[in-house]
């Protein structure tokens, strides 16, 4: 009726909710965390929506073979036979070691901007958040001319221990019938379907093995190394790849800032 | 709770990008809120957890499709009390929650002496039995605005139905609260 006594008897109900008796409240974060981690997603009622992001692990496959034609549970298939390929990239699941660190990144020739740019077929481009790159490379020996940046540890960047350095990006030519690069990934590596400049990528976290790939897919000669955390994505027909000792929102935001 | 911390905004964007320990401090933020609104539909503790948690997964999973200019909590809530109802759906229940007064004294401030306890406590007493009375859709909705707090937003997306419903549920619910707390009013009365 009167406005006040609405007042009064919404002050008393406050009242009450301060006196009233619920279950204490259990700590759900570490439970949520873990159920994420797992890749294990809830059952929907609608129908499944795959989410550009998830979360795939290494450890939730079975390895058939060594280079791996893999068996995958059907709620994770659909993400698997994305990320076989992206861009000029295959990623595949091995059980072997990867390999130790090598002192040659395989990069090429040192060169400038300008020269690096008059090598290939598309424009260069360099994140902003990084700055112009110190050193590019140019790699020529390979079916496609690869061109690496690197810019040196900071306190934001720290020295990845695969590179030596703060962060490498390589961007190339993707070829529809074609990859350049293979990772193998370990179990205990994690493979996670992530949103780069408006696209879907690919975070590869952990050591895994890196190796470049010759015309017929074999890998070239002493191509393979370790490699680091890695983000991995293609746009408008060029595959970037971008590694370094950073966390995942890093990358991207490095990956978001490219101009 | 229309506002929020920018640091929330931060938290939801990393989230997004995948991570996990920026949304583990979301959920750090939001779980006693979230378990308390599905406890008031399960009105069991065990189904109130699982929804609870549920539902922060599931907001996990869908946190692309969540605008970044929007207040989150209500967007959490609703998933979270859709889990709950869901929860309570499959247990086959139509449990009606009682409300209890916690066993320790009132916390409230209109105790300053032992006869305003006494006196707080009647009168909590009193309402707890009118809102017990109400019905369920009615209690529900006084006991999201008023024991737990939340927004009209928050309450229409915890109940899945529009603001303007929750508005004119909510003065309906207080009119019968109000009737029935003056027809206790007198039948005590009238036994004095």
């Amino acid at each position: 009726m009167s406005a006040r006594r609405d007042d009064d008897l919404e002050r008393a109900l406050v009242e009450l909710g301060r006196s009233i008796d619920l279950p204490a409240e259990p700590d759900l974060a570490p439970r949520v965390i873990a159920q994420i981690r797992s890749g294990v997603r809830p059952e929907t009622t609608r129908a499944p929506i795959f989410a550009r992001r998830g979360f795939v692990y290494a450890t939730a496959v079975t390895v058939a073979l060594a280079t791996a034609l893999l068996v995958f549970s059907p709620s994770t298939r659909h993400a698997v036979a994305d990320f076989l390929g992206i861009g000029g990239v295959r990623v595949e699941y091995t059980n072997e070691p990867p390999p130790g660190i090598a002192m040659d990144l395989h990069l090429g020739d040192r060169v400038s901007l300008d020269e690096a740019g008059a090598r290939v077929d598309f424009g260069l481009r360099v994140p902003e958040v990084l700055g112009p790159p110190p050193e590019i490379y140019v790699q020529k020996e390979t079916p496609t001319v690869f061109v690496s940046m690197i810019w040196p540890a900071t306190q934001d960047l720290p020295r990845a221990t695969s590179t030596g350095v703060g962060a490498l990006l390589t961007q190339f030519r993707s070829h529809v019938e074609q990859d350049f690069i293979k990772k193998l990934t370990q179990t205990k590596v994690e493979v996670i379907q992530v949103t780069a400049e408006g696209v879907e990528g690919y975070w590869v976290e952990g050591p895994h093995s890196f190796m470049l790939l010759d015309a017929q897919g074999r890998p070239q000669e002493d191509s393979a190394r370790l490699s680091g955390n890695t983000l991995i994505w293609e746009k408008n027909g060029v595959t970037y790849r971008l590694e370094g000792d950073f966390d995942r929102a890093t990358a991207i935001r490095i990956a978001n800032s490219m101009g | 709770m229309e506002g929020r911390p920018l640091d929330e905004a931060v938290l939801i964007e990393r989230a997004r990008g995948g991570d996990a320990g920026a949304y583990e401090e979301l959920v750090h933020n939001y779980q006693g809120i979230a378990y308390r609104t599905a406890y008031l539909i399960t009105a069991e503790a065990a189904d109130a957890e699982d929804a609870a948690q549920t539902g922060f997964i599931k907001a996990f999973y869908a946190l692309d499709r969540f605008q970044l200019d929007r207040p989150f909590r209500p967007w959490l809530l609703k998933i979270v009390a859709n889990e709950a109802r869901n929860k309570r759906r499959s247990a086959g229940r139509r449990s009606n929650l009682e409300l209890r007064l916690a066993e320790d004294r009132p916390r409230g401030d209109a105790a300053p002496s032992p006869e305003g306890a006494v006196l707080a406590m009647e009168r909590n007493e009193k309402l707890l039995e009118a809102m017990n009375s109400l019905r369920e859709a009615d209690r529900l909705v006084v006991a999201y605005r008023f024991l737990l707090g939340l927004s009209e937003a928050e309450t229409a997306a915890a109940l899945d139905c529009a603001q303007g419903t929750v508005k004119s549920r909510t003065s309906r619910a207080l009119k019968r609260l109000r009737a029935s707390l003056e027809t206790s009013d007198m039948e005590t009365g009238g036994a004095k």
